[in-house]
């Protein structure tokens, strides 16, 4: 049955990435300009001798379709092209900033996991209590609060109020430590982590009130069970599954949304590199960083399926 | 129970920001505290004597470029932390784009054979000084000796010719070796070089004030690593590379055996290290600056010039110090594209353009100086003529103007008598850009007889728009936002841009092969042609003079284009931080570009 479903999912997989690839090229292809208008300054513009030279360098010439199976072909050896405007190779950049975006990412999931499970939990715990209530202001907040702007508010709030940690800038672990690396990411992950924690902690609340109600937690709180063992042991588990299944796509949907609090903070993520390769128009660093992005996502979706069916005997029978 | 969960919640919070809080601190570590923990050798400049240039008119609203050198005790050692606008795409300057923030970081690595002055003369630098024979076709330059490259060979002559086939084909610096003209380089003796131009060009040194053609790089290593040189350049300049970490830091370090002195003799730069951190978001920059991540930015948007005026009033520990060059903002008209093709409509469209209004729609009002010409009032080149001639706001003019051509049976774009003219308005979608358009737009659109359609597209598809598709390059915009001009000599620019733009109007005007894609108006004008040639043909300043002052009234008079303000551009620095403004050349005069790039090999903490 698993194996089935591995089957299955991995041919959807496939299929998905084949569309997006194409999808990715035809829309870098479509959009107007050419790309030699990228490369070159407008001095160099005058040499047409050069503009030609580099566009037969870059077989700019060839039919799209030639382009696209050449691009494809070569990315399936791991190959992802060179960049045009920097000559960096694309997955070279991809393998320099990845480590920035998976910590961001991973934080803000870790952040909003933590944080996310015991104000659920409690919020649920105590319907409609005052902390249920703050909860759902600070959750609708969080949720209307667009990452970018809570990013501007901490940099105002941490950096240039209090002056306790720096307001761009990336600390690698593997120069400076974990410490010095916290100091970077904790902010920018924050920001990140603001909309998915209000997300889980909304839907841990409302599965918990569910299972709070549920005959085998009366008998529990009837045999004189504390409350807190109650709510971990009894109540928490059996919700845990759609958690679980909603923080591995948020970690995937993270890679991508880190873009925007990347360019904010100036971090040398992922999001970065695609937002200035679209402002160059830098083709092949586009197609490979949205490929890469697509791709992890498109995985970690088909593994969190594959986790479903793995965890939950119902749809393994279904 | 309930105080269990706060606790823990509360405990989260506080130890994640403590750690955050206490952890490594190198993103401070270019402040002054480590400047003043190093200065204990102290060396005093004599040489930057407390003087400011004044050139050109004073006009209202002027914002002086800042050039007077600052008399303070120059230190040794220190860090610096400067936040650019973006990063830079590449550090070969041959082969890779290079704007404002990018020259920041190639100035600290390369020198360029020569320099531009504050008033916009060519100053010595690598090369000592230089001449021509009588037609200008061939410049002879002695140049300094004992320079060395960072890997420790020897800068000379016969580098700049090995470095020449690479520029040829070099995807920066080919065009420029075309618009020199230049065909040849040739090392006379170890000190001295020659460049053999195929035609006259009697400022032709302006060129090698241009990193792509001017900045001294070994041939030999760019050929060995031609990829591997844009993350690890070697050139004489006063830093090294020493890390290069895309879109989060590159930081050089101070090259000890770099060629040059202060006046007193003590050997350059000051600093131990420099860093560079592209920060794209205005606002963190400025950030960033005021809290001390950084210790200097820079900014080319006028909104956060007065963003920074506005914290340092509020007491902010900065020094501005601003610039405002020859570059000017505005727009252009393509004469392909009826009905700009007439000069009524061109000359209409600009005079219902409010330029004070625009000028405050880009948050410029008392920063930026409106245009009127190439040349900003500060320049040599300046002319009142030009200006008093300039199309200025006339709103009911403009709209006659208008008026005339649509009830115009012969109107050139086709349609009925009376009917509305269509203009399609278009900058890149930056918020101050829009704001400005939406200005000219209501001003247009108010006369009843303009269909304007505003369009933004991003900057590579707005260029790419106004420049079109080989091999004809006549693009296919309407009215569209530019910029021109530079602080260096007006053939650079100009001689490109005001030359024949198809290979059809060149024959036609007897020019055969001189084209160029860079016309981006479309305009050519035979006149207009004959006096920019003729201005690279003298070097006596009053010809020349006479010579781009009839190219600007004519500009004045056929509208190929509007202008809005001239360009303002800061750097913002921490106030214990000086000299990185009006540096000193060998010679003892001023060097500047007019523009926000730092000369940071004579830059030094205060205390």
């Amino acid at each position: 049955m698993l194996g089935k479903v591995i089957a299955i999912r991995t041919v959807r997989l496939i299929a998905t990435l084949f569309a997006v690839s194409l999808l990715t090229f035809l829309m870098v292809e479509q959009l107007p300009g050419d790309p030699i208008l990228a490369i070159l300054p407008p001095e160099a513009l005058d040499d047409l001798a050069n503009i030609e030279r580099i566009r037969k360098e870059l077989r700019l010439d060839d039919p799209v379709l030639t382009r696209y199976f050449r691009w494809v072909g070569d990315a399936l050896q791991g190959d992802l092209g060179k960049s045009y405007i920097t000559d960096q190779p694309v997955s070279d950049a991809i393998k320099d900033r990845i480590p920035v975006t998976m910590e961001l990412a991973f934080l803000a999931t870790l952040m909003a996991a933590v944080l996310a499970i015991p104000i659920g939990a409690f919020s649920a715990y105590r319907e409609g209590g005052y902390f249920d209530r703050a909860m759902s202001g600070f959750t609708t907040a969080a949720l209307s609060i667009p990452g970018f702007l809570a990013g501007i508010f901490f940099i105002w709030l941490f950096t240039l109020k209090f002056n306790w940690l720096p307001s761009t800038g990336w600390n690698r672990i593997t120069d400076k430590g974990l410490l010095a690396n916290l100091k970077t990411a904790i902010l920018p992950s924050s920001a990140l982590a603001l909309a998915p924690l209000a997300i889980n902690a909304r839907l841990i609340r409302a599965d918990m009130i569910g299972t709070l109600k549920e005959d085998y937690v009366l008998s529990a709180r009837a045999k004189g069970l504390r409350d807190r063992y109650i709510l971990m042991r009894h109540a928490l588990r059996p919700s845990s599954l759609t958690a679980i299944t909603v923080f591995a796509l948020q970690l995937g949907g993270l890679i991508g949304g880190t873009v925007v609090i990347e360019t904010v903070f100036a971090l040398p993520g992922l999001g970065t590199r695609l937002i200035s390769g679209i402002y160059q128009r830098d083709v092949m660093m586009i197609q490979g960083i949205t490929l890469f992005i697509a791709t992890v996502y498109v995985v970690v979706n088909a593994m969190v399926d594959v986790l479903y069916v793995a965890l939950d005997p119902r749809i393994r029978r279904q | 129970m309930k105080s269990s969960w706060l606790k823990i919640i509360a405990s989260f919070f506080a130890i994640a920001l403590i750690a955050a809080a206490c952890g490594g601190s190198d993103s401070d570590s270019g402040s002054s505290d480590t400047a003043s923990s190093s200065d204990t050798e102290t060396a005093t400049t004599e040489a930057a004597e407390e003087e400011v240039i004044e050139s050109g008119t004073e006009a209202e609203g002027d914002v002086d470029t800042e050039v007077e050198e600052v008399v303070e005790e120059s230190n040794y050692g220190g860090d610096l932390i400067i936040g650019l606008e973006a990063e830079a795409t590449g550090l070969r300057p041959w082969e890779d784009a290079c704007s404002a923030p990018c020259l920041t970081m190639v100035g600290a690595v390369f020198d360029t054979v020569v320099m531009l002055r504050t008033d916009g003369t060519i100053g010595p630098w690598l090369a000592t000084d230089w001449s021509s024979n009588e037609d200008f076709t061939e410049w002879t330059f002695n140049l300094v000796e004992g320079v060395t490259f960072h890997n420790g060979k020897s800068f000379t002559a016969q580098t700049l010719v090995d470095m020449f086939p690479m520029q040829q084909v070099g995807a920066s610096a080919a065009g420029i070796v075309t618009a020199a003209g230049l065909t040849e380089v040739v090392a006379v003796d170890d000190t001295t070089v020659k460049y053999v131009l195929g035609s006259s060009h009697s400022a032709f040194p302006s060129f090698l004030v241009q990193t792509p053609l001017g900045a001294a790089f070994d041939a030999e290593a760019a050929t060995a690593d031609f990829d591997g040189y844009s993350m690890n350049p070697i050139g004489t300049g006063a830093f090294m590379m020493d890390k290069r970490d895309l879109d989060n830091e590159t930081i050089v370090v101070r090259n000890p055996d770099y060629w040059m002195s202060d006046s007193d003799g003590n050997q350059l730069p000051y600093l131990d290290s420099v860093t560079f951190r592209p920060i794209p978001d205005e606002g963190t920059r400025l950030d960033s600056l005021l809290s001390g991540t950084t210790n200097a930015m820079q900014t080319l948007r006028q909104g956060t010039i007065r963003d920074a005026r506005s914290s340092k009033e509020d007491g902010a520990d900065i020094t501005l110090l601003e610039f405002q060059g020859n570059n000017v903002g505005g727009g252009m008209y393509n004469l392909n594209n009826p009905p700009l093709d007439d000069v009524r409509v061109r000359t209409g469209l600009t005079r219902m353009n409010n330029q004070e209004a625009v000028i405050e729609a880009l948050g410029g009002t008392g920063i930026s100086l409106p245009g009127t010409q190439w040349f900003s009032p500060d320049s040599a080149f300046y002319s009142e003529k030009v200006a008093a001639a300039w199309p200025s706001f006339n709103y009911d003019a403009g709209k006659g103007l208008i008026y005339d051509y649509i009830n115009d049976p012969e109107r050139s774009d086709g349609r009925e008598v009376g009917e509305n003219i269509e203009v399609e308005l278009s900058c890149p979608p930056d918020p101050t850009l829009i704001a400005a358009i939406q200005v000219i737009e209501q001003l247009w659109s108010s006369t009843g007889m303009i269909d304007v359609n505003v369009t933004n597209y991003d900057q590579q598809t707005h260029i790419g728009y106004a420049l079109g598709a080989p091999p004809d390059f006549m693009g296919s915009h309407g009215a569209h936002c530019w910029r021109w001009s530079s602080n260096n000599d007006p053939s650079t620019e100009l001689n490109r841009q005001m030359a024949p733009h198809t290979l059809g109007v060149a024959a036609a005007y007897g020019l055969d092969g001189i084209f160029t894609p860079t016309n981006f108006f479309n305009w050519f004008d035979i006149e207009v042609f004959g006096w920019l040639v003729a201005a690279i043909g003298t070097e006596n300043f009053e010809e020349r003079y006479a010579l781009y002052e009839m190219v600007m009234m004519r500009i004045a008079r056929d509208v190929p284009m509007w202008y809005s303000g001239h360009t303002a551009t800061m750097l913002a620095i921490d106030s214990n931080l000086a000299g990185v403004n009006g540096w000193v050349l060998p010679d003892g005069t001023f060097g500047g570009q007019g523009w926000s790039t730092p000369q940071l090999n004579q830059a030094f903490w205060t205390n």
